[in-house]
């Protein structure tokens, strides 16, 4: 089995994907490459490309794609073959190596990591700096380390969505005359119908990570999504899916409805109030891509509790819930009683005292 | 600064509260009570009406007993039979106040019992405490008067030695009847005219112009609710902080430009007017008409 091996043409250490730059780059030397720049180099020197071996993107992600099962709460992790994942990324126990990947699980697009891994501590930082009731490991560098890059395997959908929507809606005008109060009442019928696009909507494939997590960290920008190639994926850990397409399709439809719902109320103008009689919102074509959207994820164990966090490796957006210690809330709340107490009462005694 | 408020809040919570902890249980009320020096020989019957002048084995013997009683209730107890009637309380006061000063020392722990046996029609008795004495006995004044009141003949008529004795020995078993309950946790008498306090701290009795920390209990009952009420209050709305919040609406990733509306019509149908009578919100009905008078003005 031939290993696809990005070295450096320079001191051929192991290259690795930099999120900031947007290339293929050198711990050691410090040089950095694009894909199009390390082809040509070995091309010069007559040496197998990665570029070369990308155009077999199918067969070498068979290959060179090795799958990490953790026995403990059933993640599999999937990195390319030069590097070992030691430990899950979501419940931090040791993982082993389970095989080998089939093709249908590679996926066909890939957004890189754009934010690296110090912005995203960065950002996580910032965001805990806020909340002072969290426990104190959750801030400590041991707990920020178990930061992983990670590819989330994501279904993305395209949908046609036919709206279909009637209801009664009201206006009301009152006025005064004399010793009466005038109301008038006007009814309208309101018919919108029509066909609304809803393009990208993602829904992970990963059944361990929370969806609603993975919602709130939306969205990503297509535009710099790129055909899937294991470049990507060095100095990373990738997801592979266990929810497919199928089962994704309800969190697709429900969330591609939400979306025509809005557009089909924010066409209705200021009415009183709306009756409605129908509303129907039907999925009538779905195109599905499959890719690997960029997320810096980490889990917190706390009192038995597993929390998830996650910042999008594109945009830096961060979101999770945060563990409350409460017997430090309780703590400080107590305290503050005691302070209001002995504040009122002393204030009280030298008032009324 | 607001992490720094986190850490401020608490330690100032602490200084209060160890500021409270000092005023209710630390801090020592200057005590200007003299207590009772053991000298029983301070208390007597002093017969100034001569109502024993021929039976001074009585009066001996009353002298007795209130040295008895004075070394066991520990406090100076003098009865003072006149002979001449004060008439007016206000010279009762006075005259018991400085007679026991004189003979005890101010603020010592004492009784003084004043017997009009002047053969007036409205006899003036009165009683003057000092010391514990003030806490034990002021609010029960009325019920030992009532008690002596068994034993002495009404205004007017002349008292007898053997009533006058009575009297006197009922004085004494009221006074221990009242000391045997010991006053509570919480009691304290007000002088309003000297503004001292009469209160028990730690088993001492105190006297003194501070008023008992515990005296100030409604206002701590007071503090205590807002205290609670706004530290549940800051633990329910930060406990609320700490949820997940709303994930992205989906309206994002509609294309506008492929999204097209084929149908959309707001068609009138109908339309009804509705009134209703406004109700007037003045009402009718006759004024108030004041009257009364002033309190008469001296």
């Amino acid at each position: 089995m031939e290993a696809i091996e990005y070295k450096c043409p320079n001191c051929d250490a192991d290259l690795k994907f930099d999120p900031e730059s947007q290339k293929l780059s050198c711990e050691y030397c410090l040089s950095s490459f694009t894909e199009e720049e390390l082809k040509k180099i070995n091309e010069a020197y007559g040496e197998t490309t990665p570029t070369e071996a990308e155009v077999q993107t199918q067969n070498e992600f068979e290959e060179h794609t090795n799958l990490y099962h953790c026995a403990s709460c059933g993640a599999q992790i999937m990195c390319d073959d030069q590097q070992t994942a030691l430990f899950c990324y979501y419940c931090h126990n040791p993982v082993i190596l389970s095989g080998k990947l089939t093709g249908e699980y590679k996926p066909s697009k890939i957004i890189a990591f754009k934010f690296n891994k110090e912005s995203a501590l960065d950002t996580f930082r910032k965001w805990v700096q806020k909340r002072h009731f969290v426990p104190d490991d959750f801030r400590s560098e041991q707990q920020l380390d178990k930061v992983t890059g990670l590819y989330v395997p994501f279904w993305v959908a395209d949908c046609d969505v036919k709206a279909d929507f009637t209801a009664i809606g009201k206006t009301v005008r009152s006025w005064t005359s004399g010793s009466y109060r005038y109301t008038e009442t006007k009814e309208y019928n309101v018919v919108r119908r029509g066909n609304i696009t809803v393009n990208g909507i993602p829904a992970d494939g990963e059944s361990k990570i929370e969806d609603l997590l993975m919602e709130s960290i939306e969205p990503f920008n297509y535009d710099e999504l790129q055909p899937f190639s294991m470049t990507y994926l060095t100095g990373f850990f990738a997801d592979k899916y266990d929810v497919d397409k199928a089962q994704v399709f309800p969190r697709i439809k429900s969330r591609a409805s939400q979306a025509g719902k809005k557009i089909i109320r924010d066409s209705i103008g200021s009415y009183s109030s709306l009756s409605v009689n129908s509303e129907q919102y039907n999925i009538m074509k779905t195109d599905w891509e499959y890719m690997m959207l960029p997320v810096w994820f980490m889990t917190y164990n706390y009192n038995n509790k597993i929390y998830e966090f996650a910042i999008n490796g594109q945009t830096g957006k961060l979101a999770g819930t945060p563990p409350l210690d409460k017997p430090k809330l309780r703590m400080f709340c107590t305290a503050l009683g005691i302070g209001i107490t002995a504040a009122i009462y002393l204030l009280g005694g030298l008032l009324f005292g | 600064m607001k992490k720094k408020l986190f850490v401020i809040i608490p330690v100032i919570s602490m200084i209060l509260a160890g500021l409270v902890v000092y005023n209710l249980v630390l801090k020592k009320p200057k005590n200007i009570g003299k207590g009772f020096d053991g000298d029983s020989s301070k208390s007597c019957v002093i017969d100034d009406a001569g109502i024993f002048d021929d039976d001074e084995d009585t009066l001996d013997e009353l002298n007795e007993l209130a040295e008895n009683y004075s070394e066991k209730l520990e406090m100076n107890i003098i009865v003072y039979l006149s002979g001449n009637s004060l008439y007016e309380e206000k010279n009762a006061e006075i005259f018991c106040a400085d007679y026991y000063d004189a003979n005890c020392g101010k603020d010592t722990d004492g009784i003084l019992y004043l017997m009009d046996l002047s053969g007036v029609s409205s006899p003036l008795d009165w009683i003057s405490t000092s010391g514990k004495a003030v806490l034990l006995y002021q609010k029960n004044i009325d019920a030992i008067f009532s008690s002596l009141n068994n034993y002495l003949p009404s205004g007017g008529e002349e008292v007898q030695p053997d009533e006058a004795e009575r009297a006197v020995i009922e004085f004494f078993r009221q006074i221990e009847k009242y000391e045997k309950r010991k006053p509570g946790f919480f009691s304290t008498y007000h002088d309003k005219e000297t503004n001292k306090y009469f209160y028990y701290k730690d088993g001492e009795f105190i006297v003194s112009k501070d008023k008992p920390a515990y005296s100030n209990l409604l206002i701590l009952l007071i503090s205590a609710a807002i205290g609670t009420v706004i530290a549940i209050i800051t633990y329910f709305s930060i406990k609320s902080s700490y949820k997940f919040k709303n994930s992205t609406n989906p309206s994002v990733y509609v294309s506008h430009e492929e999204s097209r509306l084929t149908e959309q019509s707001d068609t009138f149908i109908r339309s009804y007017v509705t009134k209703r009578k406004i109700e007037s919100s003045s009402s009718g009905g006759g004024g108030m008409r004041s009257g009364g008078g002033s309190p008469m003005m001296f």
